[in-house]
């Protein structure tokens, strides 16, 4: 069955979803890791000082390591992928227009009667947004890839976040993999009727992939409405929720950690 | 004579192959017909008495002009499995979803229990509930992201108590053998397993009836005999079940009863083994004569069977016969007069 091959291709652009269902913190409260992730980044961002960002790093690199048993390269390429926007975006921060006779000048280019280059200052500010950055990065992807989905709509659930929110997240989540499966399966039979064997037909074919996708996307939503109707709906997607139990021993480990970040942040205030 | 085998002479729609773990028995049912011959006669017609769904003169149009059922009328009978025969697009899918209350009929009643279906909010509610509708293709159904997750939607939608909908979800994840899947993403499951959550999501509401469309199509002969080992214990558990299917060789096989639609009629019903052994009909409804009808009507004309026997239904009720009529030219060990 071509469905199921593809199911399995399917889930290789999406090894996240692999680690957060096979980790040694798998059964642990969604909260907990929730909480974890949560108060890291706050802490990140309230001291937005590149120290405590590194030490964050540092931390949640043990965590997801040392924890959760998920490999360090496979963290590592994670935290990498969103590399390329962060440094772009810190780029124009670091470069600014300078006044060469300032002391704080490091590098100044002469554009015309300007001159462009870097400051301490914007250095400095540079490496703090970045710094910032990536500890959030790898503070969401731990929740990432040690929490499945499912648990993380059914704790903002029980948190009452509002209904509407997750039940988008929710069918969002499912027709990712609906709609990767559909446009793989379309882009296999376009090529194999050689609907890539050069430039102009690859570009004709993509287009006809895009419009192709987004009528199936309207078809599958409304074959969705209607087994779901059969089912019951009236307009609340309501599932049953897990019951995980919190464990003592993650709370004091959250709480020392945290702490010492805390205090970290203080320090460096 | 006797010697046909009958693990050689499988028709292609069944081809059970040996070694299979699971379906054995349903194989096993199918190939020896001891299962099939155990059941007790059942009288195909209705005897008058409602069924448990029933169209009358029911005619529907899509908004775009396409009349996709005509004039049809027909009657699901109380407990038995129905097998709905048809081409594609003959109509069977319209006519399920106007039996669950989802479309309404343009002209005519869906009757249910006897009583013409309520379009009203509580009505519809009720009448979802004991009409279990599992659609043919398993990703238009499944929407949640963990298996068990989609099991309990249709129980809460019914209004059901958390523990109450909790227990029964259990429970079905058990009955339906889906222990080991309960936690795993709907995406990450095969097509066949999807099928069998798709399933097990419509039966946690407790239906009545089980109308599955094309529950066989597209899955390979173990997951076939898996789903179809699941309709029959939910069938001997008492509810009627209606499946829809191109497959004729199934038909004469499964169901006690069989309708064949054409272009939104009503083309025959009745039991399988008279509607699906007349010729004419099946191949106006573009459809084929069973396999082992068509060896019986040439055994038949060869010569080697009387043809006022019933139709057999399996191979091996059709090795059954020839054993029969073999057995007195030829009789083993006969005393010495």
């Amino acid at each position: 069955m071509a469905a199921s091959a593809l199911s399995k291709e399917a889930m290789h652009p999406f090894p996240i979803d692999m680690y957060a269902y096979q980790n040694r913190l798998r059964d642990a409260h969604p909260a907990e890791k929730m909480l974890f992730a949560g108060l890291t980044i706050l802490i990140c961002l309230i001291a937005s000082s590149p120290l405590v960002a590194l030490l964050a790093i540092g931390i949640v690199t043990v965590a997801v390591v040392r924890v959760a048993g998920i490999p360090l390269r496979a963290f590592w390429y994670f935290v990498r992928l969103p590399a390329g926007f962060i440094l772009i975006g810190v780029l124009t921060l670091a470069i600014t227009s300078v006044d060469p006779a300032n002391p704080a000048t490091l590098l100044a280019l002469p554009i015309g009667p300007w001159h462009v280059g870097v400051m301490e200052s914007s250095l400095a500010r540079a490496v703090q947004v970045a710094s910032v950055s990536f500890s959030c990065v790898a503070s969401m992807l731990a929740l990432a890839l040690t929490t499945p989905m499912v648990d993380i709509t059914d704790q903002l659930r029980k948190w009452r976040v509002p209904q509407l929110f997750i039940e988008l997240m929710v069918l969002m989540y499912r027709f990712i993999f609906v709609f990767i499966e559909t446009a793989q399966a379309m882009y296999i039979a376009q090529n194999a009727r050689l609907g890539y064997s050069n430039w102009r037909r690859s570009l004709q074919s993509v287009g006809m992939l895009a419009a192709n996708l987004y009528l199936r996307s309207q078809t599958r939503a409304s074959a969705l409405f209607t087994a779901l109707t059969a089912r019951g709906y009236s307009g609340e997607l309501r599932v049953l929720t897990a019951q995980p139990t919190w464990s003592r021993r993650n709370l004091v480990l959250i709480a020392g950690v945290e702490s010492v970040l805390l205090l970290a942040a203080i320090a460096t205030w | 004579m006797s010697s046909i085998d009958p693990t050689h002479t499988h028709a292609p729609g069944i081809a059970p192959s040996p070694g299979l773990q699971d379906p054995e028995e349903f194989v096993a049912a199918r190939s020896n017909g001891d299962q099939l011959a155990a059941r007790e006669p059942v009288d195909s017609k209705t005897d008058g008495s409602p069924g448990v769904l029933a169209a009358e003169s029911v005619t529907f149009a899509y908004p775009d002009g396409t009349v996709a059922l005509h004039d049809l009328s027909l009657t699901l009978p109380q407990g038995r499995r129905v097998a709905i025969l048809g081409a594609n697009g003959c109509g069977k899918t319209t006519l399920f979803l106007n039996f669950n209350g989802i479309l309404r009929p343009s002209a005519g009643t869906i009757v249910h229990n006897g009583e013409p279906i309520q379009y009203d909010r509580e009505a519809l509610r009720d009448l979802r509930r004991r009409v279990g509708l599992v659609f043919q293709d398993p990703d238009s159904q499944l929407f949640a992201a963990s298996v068990r997750q989609d099991i309990s939607f249709g129980p809460l939608n019914l209004g059901w108590s958390e523990e109450h909908a909790r227990a029964r979800v259990e429970q079905i994840i058990v009955d339906t053998n889906l222990t080991e899947l309960a936690e795993r993403p709907t995406h990450m499951l095969s097509y066949g397993q999807k099928k069998r959550v798709a399933i097990a999501g419509v039966l946690v509401m407790e239906p009545e009836v089980i109308i599955a469309d094309e529950p066989t199509a597209g899955l390979d002969p173990e997951t076939t005999g898996r789903v179809l080992n699941l309709l029959d214990s939910l069938h001997h558990a008492g509810r009627s079940i209606v499946i829809s299917t191109h497959d004729v060789e199934l038909a004469l096989a499964w169901a006690d009863h069989v309708i064949v639609m054409h272009r939104g009629h009503l083309l025959a019903e009745g039991p399988p083994d008279v509607v699906l052994a007349d010729d004419p009909l099946l191949r106006e409804a573009g459809l084929l004569q069973p396999i082992v009808v068509d060896a019986y009507r040439q055994f038949c004309a060869a010569g080697l069977l009387p043809s006022s026997e019933a139709v057999p239904r399996t191979v091996s009720d059709l090795t059954a016969l020839l054993v029969r009529h073999a057995a007195p030219r030829t009789p083993p060990n006969s005393p010495p007069d």
